[in-house]
């Protein structure tokens, strides 16, 4: 039978497999496939998870520590001095960047590298069935499923 | 263990990993690398992980920003003060700025344009990559990261961030100066009595001089310990993937159709 899981790309993944082995599931009865996500899913916003290309960071921060240095240096002419003015000029600028950015944006970034979530399959007996589901469950995984034979 | 093992033989590599930290090429917004440069000459350098150059152009621009008195004309300039121009610049410094500093935008510019086609070359290439380095002083190792939690130490203290996401030449370096030109400037005092609302007191302690360094600095670190972070990411999941494919899809397995 079979033992289907899919797992985000982690060190805990490679805990899960190497723990199997050790515990007897031979190499080649261990199928891994990770997973290329393809542009049409691309997501806006960054995460850990699914990164694009350059950042939405991008014109947040151009146009925050644009203003930044303007907000202190005019600061000194207004009346709550440098520190507090740079700090509005910061988040100012960070907030209209951000919102620029994000709708001026148009089409993702031609190139994308390889990412994203890994399907795990492992061929083993009725036996075995327990312990190795256990062992996935262990770690992390984002769903499991089983083939009977 | 073999020194350069991670870039052996290898003629397009994607990375490099050190013990101090991964330089890496990776597709970046050339006009970002510009505006780096252009606040700060020499920060588009160090996010390019060209550290050398980098390191060298951000001194040169401290010590002829300090001694044209460059950051106070620029303050008067904005201000309307033309009159105490001219009575502050240093004009044996002054005329020495400009070509450095020209330089090290265009440079950015041209450097970020061409290691953005290395690193597609190096993706199609599928240069290989070591993901763990130890030695007798320091261990770096490819994991996630959450590059929110790199924000957060850098919008604390720059430097932080990169400390956190194991970029050390960048994190020191950065930590370093922060701390030198915020006791430049008085910044804490100024931090002081702005939070007791005596903002009159802030504008006669704090040096502005010194103080126009820091928007630069601060926005700098909290971008490149994010984007950087980011990267180190892919970097992981790209090393993991090639080793998943080539250890776990044997011929061998049984198919279940």
């Amino acid at each position: 039978m079979y033992v289907v899981a899919t797992f985000e790309q982690s060190l805990l993944l490679e805990l899960a497999i190497t723990e199997l082995e050790e515990k007897g599931v031979d190499k080649q009865n261990i199928l891994a496939i990770p997973l290329k996500v393809t542009m049409k899913q691309a997501k806006i916003m960054d995460t850990i998870n699914s990164a694009d290309g350059i950042s939405v960071f991008d014109g947040a921060t151009v146009l925050g520590s644009g203003l930044m240095v303007l907000g202190v240096i005019y600061g000194y002419v207004f009346t709550w001095g440098p520190i507090i003015w740079g700090l509005i000029g910061l988040a100012a600028g960070f907030l209209i960047g951000l919102v620029l950015d994000l709708m001026f944006r148009k089409t993702k970034r031609e190139y994308r590298a390889s990412k994203s979530d890994v399907v795990v399959m492992i061929s083993c007996s009725e036996k075995q069935f327990d312990w190795v589901s256990t062992v996935l469950e262990n770690h992390n995984p984002k769903g499991i499923g089983m083939i009977r034979d | 263990m073999d020194k350069n093992q991670s870039s052996k033989n290898i003629r397009r590599p994607l990375a490099f990993v050190s013990t101090i930290a991964t330089n890496h090429i990776h597709l970046r917004n050339p006009w970002v690398t510009v505006w780096l440069s252009a606040l700060f000459p020499g920060f588009g350098q160090i996010f390019l992980g060209s550290y050398v150059k980098g390191f060298l152009l951000i001194i040169w621009e401290i010590v002829i920003n300090v001694e044209s008195k460059l950051n106070l004309a620029i303050l008067y300039s904005f201000t309307g003060q033309f009159n105490l121009i001219k009575e502050t610049v240093n004009i044996r410094w002054l005329l020495l700025y400009a070509a450095t500093f020209v330089y090290a935008i265009w440079d950015s510019y041209r450097s970020t344009v061409d290691l953005n086609k290395f690193a597609i070359l190096a993706q199609r290439n599928h240069a290989s990559v070591v993901p763990f380095k130890m030695d007798a002083l320091e261990i770096n190792y490819f994991d996630k990261r959450n590059p929110w939690v790199a924000v957060i130490w850098s919008v604390f203290m720059p430097g932080l961030g990169h400390l956190y996401t194991h970029r050390l030449p960048t994190g020191f370096f950065v930590l370093i100066w922060w701390i030198a030109i915020t006791y430049f400037s008085h910044l804490m005092e100024g931090v002081h009595y702005t939070a007791i609302g005596a903002f009159e007191q802030v504008k006669i302690s704090v040096d502005p001089q010194w103080l126009l360094f820091m928007p630069s600095i601060y926005c700098f670190s909290i971008y490149d310990a994010y984007v950087h972070t980011v990267e180190y990411n892919k970097l992981f999941e790209y090393e993991q993937a090639m080793y998943l494919n080539s250890m776990y899809q044997s011929k061998n397995f049984k198919k279940p159709i």
